[in-house]
């Protein structure tokens, strides 16, 4: 019975995504992340999920900063779509994150935030920084501030 | 618009002078790198004691010669002679950097003399109480200030047009950080224009068409203008830090880490608030209850770094100041911006960095504050699995010898997998044996597997995958990867791909006996 339903949904999802495909229709979360505006995005906390959202940035020549998130698949990242020439891996103390992504912010252009302790008060800083910046923080986590999108 | 009236103090080649104001006037003194004399002072020049010359010859002409290390950050604290000198006859003197200061200049009400009795003044006191040469210059505006004082001139306000005219502009911009000018003078230079009278002929809007934010400046700078930055905000900022000493203390001993921390705070706190730092001031209490206060301008982007080497230079000379007995114990020392503005309105005084240049900026200051290996770049190269075929570089080291990634890697893992575990994870692989009994899958030493795949249990728990038992739909490929002949250690590792219930696919190695969860696939979206 689970096995049947299983299957079930597999074909459904391709079926769906051959239709996208053939119709040229793109999710709604893949066209909001194309959206330059700055401020700050949810997207999904796997390795995966992080990927494929952040490869849609790389239409533009950003530089990304990818701030504690493990586990990704460089090789796969590259093959779908990111320029690792302008990609940084960033590891901090949880204690200094705020400070850290906050200096990023003043020359990087995307941020990818993974699972780091920040106060409210320092996500509404970092939003707020964002936004004047014109920097975008995608975030694995929720993050507590005004214009918190989320996305993927 | 001209801008304030400015008096600037600079003493040529500061490591020479330094050593005239370490000791006391009249000594022959030469600090000495690696041996060999490398500055002296008038004294020992006039012992015969020439630059290059050993020690031991030095020694040998002038037997009451004072030989000092060679110690830029002792130059630089020296510097703090001149200031308090300066102190004794202006207010509101800045540091620029060792060798160079500035200060505004009062009203002739204030000062109580002309321009050019005071500029005269401070020439004479450095000449007779430090023994040194000081050039003085006055004039309206930062620049003009500077290459007054270059030339040990006072140039009136009605003079400044004619005197600017007359510069090249690599000369107006010559006490500036070198590399924020640059580039539009190289632009410039490509135009042919070298002189600032050929800027003007310019013209203010073609400058700024052609050069953008940083010819702004230039432009003012050209024209006897400031390139202050002002606050954006009417209220004062208040963004003060302390450190305090749990006893007064007389010298500096670990106090380098303690100043690193408290420039690295006062830092942070400028970064959150989105604000670039213009002039900072720094106070050092002592405890006989009095205070020490040193003002340091700043151009250009600048980062915690700076800010320490600023305290430590002031805290060598109330250390130097201590060991000739005339320093009072440290109870703490406060560092406060006096002069800050939005980050924004910086880059547009500034003009913004090139854009490589921004992300160099902020990612050496991570490494700063983290460590050089805080900051790292993926490069891909050649290699047989997803993990040989990625390589973790300190952001700005040369690239290493990463393999070629094109070319023949017979029998290397081809796919990628999206999740790549930094850490295995450690798991099972159970089913059928070719006995018909059930358990774990053996490997033979070709790299076969032994035995029908039905279950692979992981062991270990992850935010992408669960720890526990996944039902195999398939093994779709198997590659081992042989260790070489030239190896040590004989080690064969087992790639599997293997396609799981509910789940998207594993990539399972085998690797001195234990099969690890290496990666997963995931299919690619949209």
């Amino acid at each position: 019975m689970d096995e049947s339903a299983s299957a079930r949904l597999r074909k459904a999802r391709l079926t769906l995504q051959a239709v996208q495909d053939k119709k040229g229709i793109r999710p709604f979360e893949v066209q909001k992340l194309v959206d330059d505006a700055p401020g700050i995005y949810r997207i999904g906390d796997s390795a995966a999920d992080v990927i494929f959202a952040i490869a849609k940035v790389f239409v533009e020549p950003v530089w990304v900063a990818v701030v504690e998130v493990p586990d990704i698949g460089w090789e796969a990242a590259s093959q779908a779509g990111w320029d690792l020439g302008r990609t940084v891996i960033v590891k901090t103390p949880e204690d200094q994150a705020g400070a850290i992504i906050s200096t990023l912010l003043e020359g990087i252009d995307v941020l990818v935030v993974g699972p780091v302790q920040l106060s409210h008060t320092i996500q509404r800083t970092l939003a707020a920084k964002a936004r004047q910046l014109h920097r975008r923080i995608y975030a694995t986590q929720t993050w507590s501030a005004v214009g918190g999108r989320r996305v993927g | 618009m001209l801008g304030e009236r400015k008096l600037v103090l600079w003493v040529p080649d500061w490591p020479l002078a330094a050593v005239q104001v370490q000791v006391p006037p009249g000594s022959p003194a030469v600090t000495v790198s690696r041996g060999r004399v490398l500055h002296t002072t008038r004294m020992a020049r006039q012992w015969g004691i020439r630059r290059g010359m050993k020690q031991e010859t030095a020694l040998h002409m002038c037997n009451e010669l004072i030989v000092l290390p060679d110690n830029p950050a002792n130059d630089a604290a020296a510097f703090e002679t001149v200031l308090e000198l300066m102190d004794q006859h202006i207010p509101a003197v800045q540091a620029l950097r060792s060798g160079l200061a500035c200060a505004p200049l009062p009203s002739r009400e204030r000062r109580g003399g002309s321009e050019d009795q005071l500029s005269l003044a401070l020439i004479e006191d450095a000449a007779q109480e430090l023994d040194i040469e000081a050039f003085v210059g006055v004039g309206s505006g930062i620049a003009t200030a500077m290459c007054a004082a270059k030339r040990g001139l006072n140039i009136p306000v009605a003079d400044t047009e004619s005197f600017l005219s007359s510069l090249f502009l690599d000369e107006l911009v010559t006490f500036f950080p070198e590399n924020l000018f640059r580039e539009a003078l190289e632009i410039l230079e490509a135009l042919g224009i070298r002189k600032v009278q050929d800027l003007w002929s310019l013209g203010h809007k073609h400058v700024l068409s052609r050069l953008g934010n940083i010819g702004e400046a230039l432009w003012a700078l050209s024209r006897g203008g400031d390139i202050h930055v002002e606050p954006h905000e009417s209220k004062p900022l208040n963004i003060r830090m302390s450190h305090t000493f749990d006893e007064p203390v007389s010298e500096m001993g670990h106090m380098y880490f303690d100043m690193q921390s408290l420039a690295t705070r006062f830092m942070d706190v400028l970064n959150m608030r989105g604000v670039h730092l213009s002039e900072m001031e720094v106070s050092l209490s002592f405890a006989d209850g009095t205070i020490r206060e040193r003002r340091w301008l700043f151009f250009g982007q600048i980062d915690s770094q700076q800010i320490r080497t600023r305290i430590v230079w002031q805290l060598q000379s109330w250390e130097r100041s201590c060991t000739s007995d005339r320093g009072s114990a440290l109870t703490g020392v406060t560092i406060a911006a006096i002069n800050a503005a939005p980050a924004t309105t910086t880059g547009t005084l500034w003009g913004s960095l090139p854009r490589r240049g921004q992300v160099d900026h902020v990612l050496s200051q991570v490494q700063n504050t983290l460590g050089v290996e805080a900051v790292i770049q993926p490069v891909l190269q050649g290699g047989m699995n997803p993990r040989e075929r990625t390589v973790l570089q300190a952001w700005g080291k040369n690239p290493s010898r990463a393999y070629e990634g094109t070319g023949e890697w017979a029998g290397q893992v081809e796919k990628a997998p999206a999740v790549l575990f930094d850490i295995r994870l450690a798991a099972k692989i159970i089913g059928k044996n070719p006995d018909g009994t059930w358990g774990l899958i053996r490997v033979t030493e070709h790299g076969m597997l032994v035995g029908a795949p039905e279950r692979i249990l992981v062991m270990e728990e992850s935010p992408h995958v669960k720890k526990g038992p996944y039902r195999v739909r398939g093994v779709e490929q198997v590659w081992a990867q042989k260790s070489f002949w030239w190896r040590q250690e004989k080690r064969t590792e087992i790639y599997v791909r293997a396609a799981v219930e509910d789940h998207d696919d594993f990539l399972l190695v085998h690797s001195s006996g234990q099969w690890y969860l290496e990666g997963i696939y995931v299919q690619v979206p949209g």
